[in-house]
């Protein structure tokens, strides 16, 4: 036998060694949170372009409608895949999923840091396709975050939608990468007595995310792959005059789309359910039936992809099954929505900026909720389908809702990232000036959809004109708000006031909360054992 | 990186004074769980592709199964890393400690239980890192544990030394 010294390097790495190579679950989601910021600036500044456009009626500054499209286009895809999905599964989910079942790292650290690293390669795609030729109308591919054929086929013959699906394909590559990485980690590295049903709920909400991105994602990549050889290689999947069915394409979007609309949003309500239990000083009400909720929004979730297409010509036992399922979702959102009411009820609440968030996101998502309800029914949806009721719906449940949540996470756990503490007075104003300027700007898109305003144009009759006025106002404040946002993050990291490892008291119980703020580089080398 | 673990003295004793330590690292999936999550995946992805989209769809089946075939690569590379082991055997003439890696390759070293020392470093990066050393021969066990069930390997190695020595 040979003799043999077992040591390892443990040096920390530092500089760009650090960040470009990193394998540290925390440093690759603080990579994740930087990288949706950027997402979020970019994304926010088009959705800003959109509202000055629709301030008025008439072309006001762009060049023409197509251009506008492509604004609405880009700024759909970056929100959802650069900004939202970064940020609460990526972010959030890579800083505190391995921290919070007591493992030391995620199972694979090398395949995270490609997991992010493909981001930024998909978001390059995604904007060169913004200068590329797309339709005889101009630059860039407007053909909304659906992509619907034969708008994104025959329709735009240019360069600009094959980046966007290449970028589309590199971000569900990303996906599913890390979804099998926080899959393996939460079933195989939970620290012993973890068991499934002590996991904390925002670990539950990542663990259902992941699933329903491994179960959606590929449907994604094999419907644009389609698209692709539709649109290069003489194929004819989505082209009835070569036999095949362009509805075939919307059921496949569809079956990966209504999904991502709760990948999007559970692991906010993970981080909803954290910060109501602390701040109200009570667990949460109901732990397992909130978990299960989850599992349920899940799986129901994929059985009613259909309800976005009433309109295609389903017939009308099939309509009707959309309808009763559709309905059903309300009843685990329902135990949720009522179940944070509960934890909150009689507890000792502390009006904290990442409380109102969470108070705020609940508003809102009751709001979204109810007019989802409304949605459901087939026939309701014959009049709002593809109008700014739409619109308004989901900006409250995956946009604004899903925003909520994310501030409300930012702010829970920007102690325990950073080490700092932020100024509550700007976060309070930061708070305030998102929930009015969000509530004006899309709550009078419900009134212009009833009128019958459709969606995806850039000019309008003048019958529009108020209640549009009053949502790009509502969008300049909202922006206002993201601006103190972003001078309460520079203000906490100039005075570097700092957090103790537990800055919320009795009421964080969750184990990032024995940690120091911000945590070792290495978190458990004393790995923790439940009991 | 691997987790931690557990220490177990699964004794076999060979002789008196012989105690044999198997230390391996934690994982909380057993194969049921990891068979199940596969067949809940596999099913999931071949549900809307067999049964909705149809032969019409055939692609789907391509990036659906490098799904499912990703989630058991997955499963079996971490399981694979889970089969890292140290038998550590203690016996008045020896102290063998082998490494069985993943792959089942082995290596190991030993030492005489009169001349070893045996120190605990509580100031190392690894907490509570255990050394053996001989003639500038130097080993560390159990460095994918915790370090209070390092703490409790070494109490538990001592004892096997003393036993060693006093065995004569």
């Amino acid at each position: 036998m040979s003799s043999e010294s077992v040591t390892a390097d443990h040096s920390y790495p530092s500089g760009i060694r650090r960040w470009l190579l990193s394998t540290n679950h925390k440093d690759i989601g603080t990579l994740y949170l930087i990288f949706a910021i950027v997402g979020g600036i970019v994304g926010g500044f088009m959705s800003i372009g959109v509202r000055m456009e629709l301030q008025e009626p008439g072309m006001q500054i762009f060049a023409n409608p197509h251009t506008f499209n492509v604004f609405v286009t880009g700024h759909g895809l970056i929100m959802v895949f650069f900004m939202i999905m970064p940020s609460l599964f990526g972010g959030f989910g890579n800083w505190f999923v391995p921290l919070m079942v007591g493992a030391p790292d995620m199972a694979f650290p090398r395949l995270n840091n490609l997991s992010f690293w493909l981001l930024p390669a998909s978001l390059s795609l995604l904007v060169i396709s913004l200068f590329v030729p797309g339709s005889a109308a101009g630059d860039g591919a407007a053909i909304g975050w659906t992509a619907y054929a034969p708008l994104s086929t025959i329709g735009h013959p240019g360069p600009a939608v094959d980046f966007a699906i290449l970028s589309l394909h590199i971000a569900g590559a990303s996906s599913i990468l890390s979804s099998i990485n926080f899959i393996t980690t939460i079933f195989n590295m939970r620290a012993p007595g973890m068991t499934l049903h002590k996991m904390p709920l925002f670990v539950w909400s990542v663990l259902i995310t992941a699933f329903l991105l491994l179960l959606s994602l590929p449907v994604l990549a094999g419907a644009i792959t389609m698209l692709l050889t539709d649109r290069n290689f003489g194929t004819t999947f989505f082209d009835a005059s070569g036999g095949g069915d362009p509805i075939l394409f919307q059921h496949l979007f569809w079956f990966f789309g209504h999904p991502e609309v709760y990948i999007i949003i559970l692991p906010g309500f993970g981080i909803v359910s954290h910060v109501i239990a602390t701040f109200s000083k009570k667990p949460v009400f109901g732990y397992l039936g909130m978990a299960y909720a989850m599992v349920a929004i899940g799986v129901v979730g994929f059985i009613v992809w259909a309800h976005h297409m009433y309109t295609v010509g389903l017939d009308v036992d099939t309509q009707a099954y959309f309808v009763a399922a559709t309905m059903v979702i309300a009843v685990p959102t329902g135990i949720k929505i009522f179940s944070w009411i509960a934890t909150m009820w009689g507890g000792s609440i502390r009006f904290t900026t990442p409380m109102l968030f969470a108070i705020g996101f609940i508003f809102l998502f009751t709001v979204g909720g109810v007019t989802g309800v409304v949605l459901s029914n087939a026939g309701v949806d014959r009049s709002f389908h593809e109008t700014y009721y739409v619109v308004a719906h989901f900006h409250y449940t995956m946009s604004i809702g899903a925003l909520f949540t994310l501030f409300c996470g930012w702010y829970y756990w920007f102690p325990k990232i950073t080490g700092y503490m932020y100024s509550e007075k700007l976060g309070i104003l930061h708070f305030w000036l998102s929930f009015i300027g969000v509530n004006l700007t899309f709550f009078p898109q419900h009134f212009l959809g009833m009128a019958g305003m459709p969606r995806r144009y850039a000019d309008f009759p003048d019958a529009y004109a108020g209640w549009n006025y009053v949502s790009s106002l509502g969008s300049y404040l909202t922006a206002l708000g993201i601006v103190v946002f972003f001078v309460c993050i520079a203000r906490a990291f100039m005075r570097k006031e700092a957090a103790a490892g537990n800055p919320w008291g009795e009421g964080a119980t969750t184990l990032e909360w024995t940690l120091s703020s911000p945590p070792p580089f290495h978190a458990y080398e004393k790995l923790p054992v439940f009991k | 990186m691997i987790a931690s673990g557990h220490y177990n003295d699964g004794a076999v004793p060979m002789d008196p004074g012989h105690q044999r330590l198997v230390l391996w690292p934690h994982r909380s999936a057993s194969t049921g769980v990891t068979l199940t999550l596969l067949s809940v995946i596999a099913a999931g992805l071949a549900v809307p592709i067999a049964g909705i989209a149809g032969f019409a769809a055939w692609p789907l089946v391509v990036p659906a199964s490098a799904t499912v075939a990703g989630v058991a690569l997955a499963f079996w590379c971490n399981n694979r890393a889970a089969r890292f082991h140290e038998v550590i055997d203690v016996s008045p003439r020896a102290i063998r400690i082998e490494r069985i890696g993943p792959v089942w390759a082995r290596s190991g070293v030993e030492f005489n239980p009169h001349w070893v020392r045996l120190t605990v470093e509580t100031d190392y990066y690894l907490e509570n890192r255990i050394t053996l050393r001989e003639c500038g021969r130097s080993y560390s066990p159990g460095v994918f544990l915790a370090p209070e069930e390092r703490r409790s390997l070494a109490e538990a190695l001592r004892e096997g030394m003393r036993n060693a020595r006093n065995a004569d």
